[in-house]
């Protein structure tokens, strides 16, 4: 799986993590069953503290999308095949933003609008 | 001249993969039998291990057993590697069963003729046994060389591979997958093991627990093959790394050393010989596990690096771009 960070960005890195994994899930690369790569891999990789990899990790399971057992590490659950419909809206969203000209950030602030309401 | 040159490349075939073997095999049974014919008709023709003799019969039956072995082996080596031929030249697979039948043929013609003279197998199995491994060894070199050359430099067939992933200039990026052998694949392997691993018990008991050391081949055979059957494949700024899921062995190739990275599909078992690390003879490593889907790492000295994994095109887009992107 390909995990992405950019540690100059103000979203928070073990945030920025998560949505990588949920990035994956969402482009079908991930299935039920299959395991996370080991935090200490993910850290070392990274070059970033492995508590950091953890809350990430245990975000992902807060929402359901990923079981960590002792022993296994974190498995990915059914509800993978849940994201893969964000997976399907996500491009063409951003492709329908573009051709109107407009900005990550001017997107961000409508989709954060449509959460409020 | 294409036809000339094609009566020479079959010829050669030919006469590594069938016609020395069954020469050789011949010589030993005619040289056998010519001594089998000066001796009494019972002889030693069975040694314990520790050289003493422990089972006696006809002095005929030992040529016979060379006929017997080599000649069915010669047939069904040579036949598979002509049939093989016809498809095309012969794979790293077909090279090795050609020249096996002679190898097999000058080892058991060495220990069986040997055994025959006065002052022979019995009297020192172990140097006989190394004679004809040494002698059998060398000359199955010599003939990898009379053969035509094999399927040179393929180690797969090149998949189109997704563009650079893009990244921006702070940007950290890892892939990390873990890739392993079929559940059925273990089994059969995991089976064969127990059924070696039975055989050297019941071996040691029928000794009397002699040689006991011998219980920790099956052992060691079994642990360095489950290293063999699940590999975690890492990418990011430090290059490349497959590391075996119990920790050794592994491979790691610095970023700096990559030119770059492709994907390719690989045929297990003809192109690199079979399964686990492998070095295929074609100027590169490979750690498969299965036939298919494979990263491939090109490196600027040394040999480049198979690795087949799944989502191959994701690790080769980010090593692609990691490597136009680090200073060089």
């Amino acid at each position: 799986m390909l995990l992405r960070i950019d540690p100059a960005s103000t979203t928070p890195l073990f945030e920025q993590l998560a949505a990588s994994v949920r990035s994956d899930a969402s482009r079908g690369t991930l299935r039920a069953g299959d395991r996370l790569p080991a935090a200490r891999d993910v850290a070392d990789s990274l070059d970033i503290n492995v508590h950091t990899v953890l809350r990430a990790y245990q975000a992902l399971r807060d929402e359901g999308l990923v079981d960590l057992r002792r022993g296994r590490g974190a498995v990915v659950t059914d509800r993978v095949s849940d994201y893969s419909e964000l997976g399907e809206a996500i491009p063409k969203i951003v492709a329908t933003a573009r051709s109107l000209g407009l900005s990550v950030h001017a997107l961000t602030a409508m989709i954060r609008q449509e959460y409020t309401s | 001249m294409h036809t000339v040159n094609h009566a020479l490349y079959t010829a050669r075939i030919l006469i590594v993969a069938l016609i020395l073997p069954l020469v050789l095999a011949g010589i030993a049974l005619a040289v056998g039998f010519t001594i089998a014919s000066h001796l009494p008709g019972s002889i030693a023709v069975h040694w314990d291990l520790s050289g003493k003799p422990d089972g006696y019969g006809s002095p005929y039956s030992l040529p016979i057993t060379v006929a017997a072995v080599c000649l069915p082996l010669t047939a069904i080596f040579g036949g598979a590697v002509i049939l093989l031929s016809h498809r095309g030249p012969l794979t790293l697979l077909g090279k090795v069963l050609a020249v096996s039948s002679t190898w097999i043929t000058l080892l058991i013609s060495v220990i069986v003729l040997s055994a025959l003279v006065d002052t022979g197998f019995g009297s020192n199995p172990g140097g006989i046994f190394a004679l004809g491994f040494a002698l059998a060894t060398i000359v199955a070199a010599g003939l990898w060389f009379v053969l035509p050359p094999g399927l040179r430099g393929v180690g797969g067939t090149r998949l189109p591979s997704p563009p650079p992933v893009s990244l921006t200039t702070g940007e950290r990026a890892s892939w990390i997958r873990t890739t392993s052998a079929s559940r059925a694949f273990i089994a059969v392997v995991i089976g064969a093991s127990v059924l070696v691993a039975a055989a050297t018990t019941l071996s040691v008991i029928s000794t009397a627990g002699q040689y006991w050391a011998l219980s920790f081949i099956p052992v060691v055979v079994i642990l360095l093959l489950l290293t063999n059957f699940t590999w975690t494949v890492r990418v990011d700024a430090r290059g490349v790394r497959v590391r075996s899921v119990i920790g050794v062995p592994w491979v790691s190739i610095p970023l700096d050393q990559i030119t770059s990275a492709d994907v390719i599909e690989v045929q297990a078992l003809a192109q690199y010989g079979g399964w686990g690390i492998r070095w295929a003879l074609n100027g590169r490593i490979g750690v498969i596990v299965r036939s298919g889907e494979a990263l491939e790492v090109h490196r600027a000295k040394g040999l480049d690096l198979v690795v087949t994994v799944d989502d191959a095109g994701t690790a080769a887009a980010l090593l692609n771009a990691l490597v136009t992107r680090s200073p060089e």
